[in-house]
């Protein structure tokens, strides 16, 4: 363990530390464009300048590493001069449009040139500068090399990070640009992380290009759901729209690194389609449907369901699925166990080690050791047995959540089992879009997308994660958890006296040995391990 | 007075690329003297010769090969850096042309030295005459037994093999040339790791220059004392001092270092044409900060020019004299550095661009006053921040010409011309 | 040689047997891509998505290498190529004048490829020949000490060839 001084403090930190990551310790900031601690270290935008005591040269701190004794000054006036004309040399031939840049906002190079730079240019005469046309590396990502300052934290990234290689040079010297080979696209799973790689607007999301103004947006630190490997994630909403705008990796060396997934970065807009989501409670009236209040949905549900489960030789199933929260599932699992059912069960995801990039899970669902963990009869055959005792007509009523039952039939069987969910006395259905499976319900209850609710999610390697709400549902949906809870407290307030998702929680760590320390206080930012095997 | 021919034995002879005209000239008897003596021997015998690379830092070759830890478990190498480029300079391309068989010596002892057994020739693609030259000669020297297995029987094995660039003057560069034989762009590495730690392929290696090489066989042959007592007791031996530009005898001269500039350009170059003057010279190279007509009575050598706060470099002089626009001068350099920045750190990619373009404005009589403060604060800027030395070869020749004709820019801004009559830099015969 | 055709049998021996001389596979890129030039005149696409598959590399990797150094071309050139230096000390001895003498006796712009496809005129950076400027790598041979006649003479045979 070295001790150096910084700026006139004394630290002491493990050896192999550059002294980027050695002044971040005691809080001292060195600007920086190329350096990133997933990739290489290359020394090439030269933002990072400092000083060491004994060196006739500012160096770069990116590539000087920590070393008994050694003295830095970040701040002396040779540093800070050799970094104001770093930035002074980066703008020559940035355009100063940050008006119009997506990047404006959150713009390292806009920040550094405030923090460091000088505060003018000396460049005169704007149509000197180079001016090269912009063009797409993919469908997704468009590049404009005149703003590119040549950090080559991209190309690295297609190297090192995802080794496909895609990106390269073009020229070299000041014609150098970043290009794809001709007939070629940046279309690894992992693309998209090079606009958050990206220090400059230089390389953008096509999808919201010129549409968002970062400063808008309120951020929300959640957890991508659309695989079980739980990556963490940042959702920035422009609350004006209520809508969300970017998702965003969050840091997790332990689930993520640095990076997402193209699908949880672009794929998950369906559930912003104001078309395809349902909006509120439906309720079949004779032939048809009509749309209600949570107050008639809610107290139908509840009241029919018992009726339900007091009829002699009574049977009601309840199915749901490994795409609701931890919290849910419990809170489903209970009503079921309270009204008497012997048919529970939710379907999973197939879990397979192997992941693309050591992140893209070829289970679809967040929660699927969730749904183990909490002790449901789980997997496509657990819930093909209940919806075989449908056909057989041995279930007189349902409650689905969060699962499509069709999915679970062979094409030749569906006309069998539409004609079974009909002939149901009672059907209640929860979700967030109309699937085949809700047209048959007799109540149909407007569920919430993971970016709109709270509660957890158990990884696949056992980590417990936090969702957190980013937007609101549309029209007067709930989170899943809210229409549990408020059916369940109809029909025994006491054992439904749940405040919130965190109190559910509690409950499970309670009843669930492998969650027992765990609760909403402690999960923290980044999650936690469940005791137990992943 | 003549020459003082060390390494230019060549010159005038027929033939001189020949094997054959080389061991008449008392070639290959060094090798196996060499072979016959401890490593360690060498390296002293070099250090006390008091040998400085050739190729521009003039940094002491024994020290150099001693920095190579030779029990290394990776393969050692040593590159021959052939790759010529310096504006100003063209005395490797005549070594390797006229007699590779002396370089080629010198890389064998260098080898047996550091312990490599392999060896690249980096030579620049512009040099296809002389990288078939040198192709011809190391067959000549397997054919003789001077290369490949148990080289003459002291069970030393070597291989030597050319290796040609593309076109790219940071090739030049030690670690861009290592980038460039391992199938790279010539991007230089950040230092450290240095080369002889980690270099071509990850492995020790040592980049020589071609005329250091040469040298190398002379010094086995009579020793360090002799060498020593050439030129002055820091810049022992001769160097091969380029002559060009306006001059009346253009060429090469092997002279002892430390010869004084103004003899260099009036007795061996026979002076400027023209019955003009010298305004400017350019002493080693276009990276060296240029000298004006007042200075040369500096001697020529490593430590006198650094003194002076230029640079003796590969000691190719260009001379430039009063009809000469200055700015024009920069200007063209700049446009050299330019196109040759191999673009990984901004202070030379931007750099190189921005000094380019404000000598170009200038020049065109679109400059402003504000602009010479500028160029001087934009060079000294550009010296000492970036990976490599290209930046400051950029930015010391124009600092130079801008601080010492800053009247020709003062001229150029207050006409809004360019004041000489010349439409051309220069004119042709 | 058209985009769509793959690299001939013979130059495919030559290739291997670079490959096999070099150290790594990605070492034999410039002397693979130099002898692709030589057999094809340029560098084409499908040559150097073929020269990344037979080294192992990704095209972008050889398109950067093929676009870093000036003396790869990428689009055909003329039957032969003329590299003007255009640096200080050829400058100085009237290179400027050299390059606006040939660009309007070939009446092409640097860079450019005469109208009949016979040469290419480029600016070379100091071709390391300054004591005998200015100077022009003419394909593989040097022509010194250059007057408006020897590159009139060295135009008119270039055309004949």
């Amino acid at each position: 363990m070295p001790k150096l001084t910084i700026d006139g403090k004394e630290l002491e930190v493990e050896d192999g530390l550059n002294l980027i990551e050695a002044a971040s310790r005691i809080g001292v900031d060195i600007p920086h464009f190329c350096y990133h601690p997933a990739l290489s270290v290359v020394a090439q935008c030269r933002q990072c300048l400092v000083e060491v005591e004994g060196v006739p040269k500012v160096m770069p701190a990116c590539n000087t590493y920590v070393r008994e004794g050694l003295i830095v000054k970040t701040d002396s006036e040779r540093a800070v001069e050799a970094r104001k004309a770093t930035v002074e040399f980066t703008l020559i031939n940035h355009p100063l449009d940050c008006p119009i840049c997506d990047k404006g906002g959150e713009c390292p190079l806009q920040k550094t040139t405030v923090s460091h730079g000088p505060g003018y240019s000396r460049f005169e005469g704007p149509e000197e500068k180079k001016v090269r046309q912009k063009y797409y590396l993919s469908d997704k990502i468009i590049y404009d090399p005149n703003r590119c300052i040549m950090c080559t934290r991209c190309v690295r990234f297609t190297e090192e990070v995802t080794q496909t290689g895609e990106l390269g040079y073009e020229g070299r010297g000041f014609r150098k640009k970043i290009v794809v080979f001709p007939g070629k696209n940046l279309d690894n799973e992992l693309s998209g992380n090079v606009t958050d790689l990206c220090p400059v607007g230089a390389l953008l999301n096509k999808d919201t290009l010129h549409e968002e103004r970062v400063w808008y947006w309120k951020f929300t630190d959640t957890v991508c759901s659309l695989c079980s490997n739980g990556c963490n994630i940042t959702v920035g909403v422009d609350p004006r729209k209520g809508k969300v705008a970017r998702v965003r990796p969050r840091t997790n060396v332990d689930v993520n690194d640095y990076w997402i997934c193209d699908r949880g970065r672009y794929e998950w807009t369906d559930i912003q389609d104001a078309d395809k989501r349902l909006k509120d409670p439906i309720i079949r009236k004779g032939e048809g449907y009509e749309i209600t209040d949570w107050e008639e949905a809610v107290s139908f549900s509840a009241t029919r369901l018992l009726e339900e489960s007091r009829k002699p030789l009574q049977s009601i199933a309840f199915i749901t699925s490994a795409a609701l929260t931890n919290e849910e599932l419990y809170l489903f699992k209970k009503l079921g166990q309270t009204l008497g059912s012997s048919n529970i069960a939710s379907s999973i995801g197939l879990i397979n080690d192997k992941k693309t990039f050591g992140l893209l899970s070829s289970d679809p669902y967040p929660n699927s050791t969730g749904v183990k963990d909490l002790g449901y009869p789980y997997g496509s055959n657990m819930v093909f047995e209940v919806i075989e005792s449908i056909m057989e007509g041995k279930v007189k009523s349902l409650y689905t959540a969060g699962i499509d039952i069709f999915d679970f039939v062979k094409k030749e069987d569906k006309p069998r089992l539409s004609e079974a969910l009909s002939n149901l006395s009672l059907f209640v259905a929860q979700d967030v879009m109309l699937t085949e499976t809700l047209r048959l319900a007799h109540v149909i209850l407007p569920g919430a997308s993971a970016y709109e609710k709270d509660g957890t999610f158990t990884n696949d390697r056992g980590r417990v994660q936090r969702v957190r709400k980013a937007i609101t549902p549309p029209g007067t949906a709930k989170a899943d958890w809210e229409i549990l809870l408020q059916i369940g407290k109809e029909i025994n307030e006491t054992l439904f006296s749940y405040k919130d998702p965190g109190d559910v929680m509690n409950a499970i760590a309670n009843e669930h040995p492998a969650y027992g320390d765990i609760s909403y206080d402690n999960i923290g930012m980044l999650g936690v391990q469940r005791s137990g095997p992943a | 007075m003549p020459e003082l021919r060390i390494i230019r034995s060549y010159a005038g002879v027929q033939d001189s690329h020949k094997i054959e005209s080389y061991i008449q000239r008392g070639g290959y008897q060094a090798l196996p003297k060499a072979l016959g003596m401890d490593p360690d021997d060498i390296i002293d015998l070099i250090k006390r010769a008091g040998l400085r690379g050739r190729g521009g830092a003039g940094f002491p070759t024994g020290v150099k090969w001693g920095f190579i830890q030779r029990d290394s478990k990776k393969p050692i190498y040593l590159c021959c850096n052939a790759d010529e480029s310096e504006p100003g300079s063209f005395k490797d391309r005549e070594i390797i042309e006229q007699d590779p068989h002396q370089m080629l010596e010198g890389i064998i002892i260098g080898c047996y030295t550091i312990n490599s057994h392999k060896s690249y020739i980096y030579i620049r693609g512009e040099m296809p005459y002389g990288a078939g030259v040198l192709e011809r000669a190391l067959e000549e020297a397997y054919e003789n037994g001077y290369l490949g297995k148990n080289i003459l029987n002291s069970g030393f094995d070597l291989d030597v093999v050319v290796f040609r660039g593309a076109g790219a003057y940071i090739c030049g560069e030690e670690t861009g040339l290592l980038e460039s034989i391992e199938g790279k762009n010539g991007e230089p590495r950040p230092k450290p790791p240095f080369p002889a730690q980690s270099g071509l392929f990850g492995c020790p290696t040592i980049v020589n220059n071609v005329e250091t090489l040469a040298f190398v066989p002379h010094i086995i042959n009579r020793g360090a004392e002799w060498f020593s007592e050439i030129g002055t007791p820091k810049n022992t031996g001769t160097k091969i001092y380029g002559l060009c530009g306006q001059i009346n005898n253009p060429g090469l001269y092997e002279l002892p270092l430390g010869i004084p500039l103004r003899e260099l350009i009036d007795e061996y170059g026979g002076g400027v044409p023209g019955g003009r003057k010298v305004k400017a010279v350019s002493p080693g190279g276009s990276s060296a900060p240029l000298l004006t007509a007042d200075e040369l009575d500096l001697k020529m050598d490593f430590d006198t020019l650094s003194e002076v706060g230029s640079m003796l470099g590969t000691a190719g002089v260009t001379v430039i004299d009063d009809s000469t626009c200055m700015v024009r001068v920069a200007q063209n350099l700049a446009h050299f550095y330019r196109d040759e920045s191999c673009g990984q750190c901004v202070q030379c990619r931007e750099g190189t661009w921005w000094l380019e373009k404000m000598l170009t404005m200038i020049e065109e009589g679109r400059g402003r006053m504000e602009y010479i403060d500028t160029l001087l604060d934009a060079c000294s800027q550009m010296r000492g921040t970036t990976i490599c030395a290209l930046a400051d070869g950029c930015a010391m020749p124009v600092e130079s010409i801008v601080k010492k004709f800053r009247h020709e820019f003062e001229e150029h801004i207050k006409l809004g011309k360019c004041p000489f009559e010349r439409e051309h830099m220069g004119e042709w015969s | 040689m058209p985009e769509n055709m793959k690299l001939t049998r013979e130059l495919k021996e030559k290739i291997d047997s670079i490959v096999a001389k070099s150290e790594t596979k990605q070492s034999a890129l410039i002397p693979v891509l130099r002898e692709i030039q030589n057999a094809e005149g340029y560098l084409t696409n499908e040559s150097m998505e073929e020269a990344a598959k037979i080294l192992g590399l990704t095209p972008a990797n050889v398109q950067s290498v093929a676009t870093f150094y000036t003396m790869f071309f990428r689009k055909e050139p003329g039957k032969h190529v003329v590299w003007l230096c255009r640096t200080l000390s050829c400058a100085l001895k009237g290179a400027e004048q050299a390059e606006h003498h040939m660009c309007e006796k070939l009446g092409v712009h640097t860079g450019g490829t005469t109208s009949d496809g016979k040469i290419t005129l480029m600016e070379a950076e100091c071709l390391a020949s300054c004591g005998t400027a200015p100077v022009m790598l003419v394909d593989d041979d040097l022509v010194e000490n250059l007057t408006k006649e020897k590159i009139d003479r060295i135009i008119e045979e270039l055309r004949k060839d």
